[in-house]
């Protein structure tokens, strides 16, 4: 094929596609109302709801994982483009929060005997929340996947990452919303892996079908 | 900058604007202004390949600009786009070809542009690319550019109705830049 021909070709389709943003968030926010829901109707939300939320700690467990999503989604759909090069707002703040996750747990830990450690953060709910994370988070994620092939990632393993950040920290406050184990050792080691687990498959995810 | 390049700069965006509107001549118009840019920018990083190779990359980065051209912000200037297309084509050119390298996009505006040379420069195995399309995409795609006719004419022989082949084109243009991708030049 010539290029003139080629060109011929590619002037000649008239569809276009429309934006993206609307839609992957559409189908993101759509896919995690359903699969949150079904989690949530099987397992029931914590009838002390309100007061946890009023809990300055306690509130961690949504403030956390929420302000992960919103800004790995606004990183990934930056992503999308393929002049983005710099996220440092992004980067900052994740790893920021990663590291301020990782001091709180430490400070926690500090002071305790190794078996109180070790019960208080194995608690006795951690496969149940690594499950449901997972359970709520995989759909969702591979529907955003899907859609986010119509992007132009320059980094498309990051790409994934960000949008496997973004659906688990929404995925694990909806589980939240269940989870009634309250002492940061536990749900900032369960949370952060289930978090984590998810991000990988992102990226995972993202290097084998974001390229283009 | 001079005040002849601003402008030039501001046409691509604006008949780019036009075509998303659906101005089909504007699409034609600006696609043809940025494929001598293209070629001049991909022959200047290309070090010891053969200008075929260049034209296959050309072409990898009209398809993509075609196929992703969703991803552009119209708020924004086209050509900073654009050249990342190039350069992340020329980037997965290169690494097709088990080589790795760093291709800055800094000095892309600073390329003099290139014209095509008068023949030579066919796809090498673009009748085998378009073999590994669906049967419906294959022929619509060779009735359209290699036999040169017209979308009416295409509709006729493959039994299509214009907005069935509308749509059939645009997935067949899509699922071409993605085979093209993963199959390598």
């Amino acid at each position: 094929m010539k290029t003139e021909e080629l060109l011929n070709l590619i002037a000649s389709d008239d569809v276009s596609d429309g934006p993206l943003t609307p839609k992957v968030l559409g189908a993101g926010v759509a896919m995690l109302a359903v699969f949150g829901g079904l989690v949530l109707a099987v397992l029931g939300i914590r009838p002390d709801l309100v007061q946890a939320i009023m809990d300055p700690v306690t509130a961690m467990k949504w403030v956390i994982p929420l302000v992960l999503t919103v800004v790995a989604a606004g990183a990934a759909i930056r992503l999308t483009r393929p002049q983005t090069t710099t996220l440092h707002f992004a980067r900052g703040v994740i790893f920021s929060i990663l590291i301020a996750a990782a001091v709180w747990w430490l400070t926690q830990a500090v002071g305790l005997r190794p078996e109180q450690v070790e019960t208080r953060s194995m608690g006795g709910t951690a496969m149940i929340c690594l499950s449901s994370i997972s359970l709520i988070s995989i759909p969702t994620l591979a529907v955003v996947m899907y859609l986010l092939r119509a992007g132009a990632s320059p980094a498309p393993a990051l790409s994934g990452a960000m949008a496997g950040l973004s659906v688990a920290g929404a995925a694990t406050a909806i589980y939240a919303l269940h989870c009634n184990e309250d002492t940061p050792l536990f749900f900032i080691l369960w949370y952060g892996l289930g978090m984590s687990i998810v991000t990988a498959a992102g990226a995972w995810a993202g290097r084998r079908f974001l390229r283009w | 900058m001079t005040a002849k390049d601003s402008k030039v700069k501001e046409d691509w965006s604006a008949l780019m604007r036009a075509a998303i509107a659906g101005d089909q001549v504007a699409y034609r118009r600006v696609l043809s202004a940025m494929t001598p840019v293209l070629r001049g920018i991909i022959r200047a990083r290309a070090g010891s390949m053969d200008a075929s190779w260049c034209e296959d990359v050309v072409q990898e980065t009209l398809l993509a600009i075609h196929v992703k051209r969703a991803t552009w912000d119209p708020q924004m200037p086209l050509r900073p786009w654009v050249y990342a297309i190039a350069r992340h084509k020329l980037v997965d050119a290169f690494r097709k070809r088990g080589r790795a390298v760093h291709v800055p996009v800094d000095d892309f505006a600073e390329t003099i542009p290139a014209e095509a040379e008068q023949d030579g420069f066919e796809m090498r195995d673009a009748a085998s690319l378009i073999d590994r399309l669906q049967d419906r995409d294959a022929a619509l795609l060779r009735c359209l550019a290699i036999e040169a006719r017209t979308q009416d004419e295409c509709g006729v022989k493959l039994g299509l109705a214009p907005g069935t082949l509308r749509v059939a084109l645009h997935r067949a243009l899509q699922r071409l830049a993605k085979v093209r991708q993963e199959n390598g030049l």
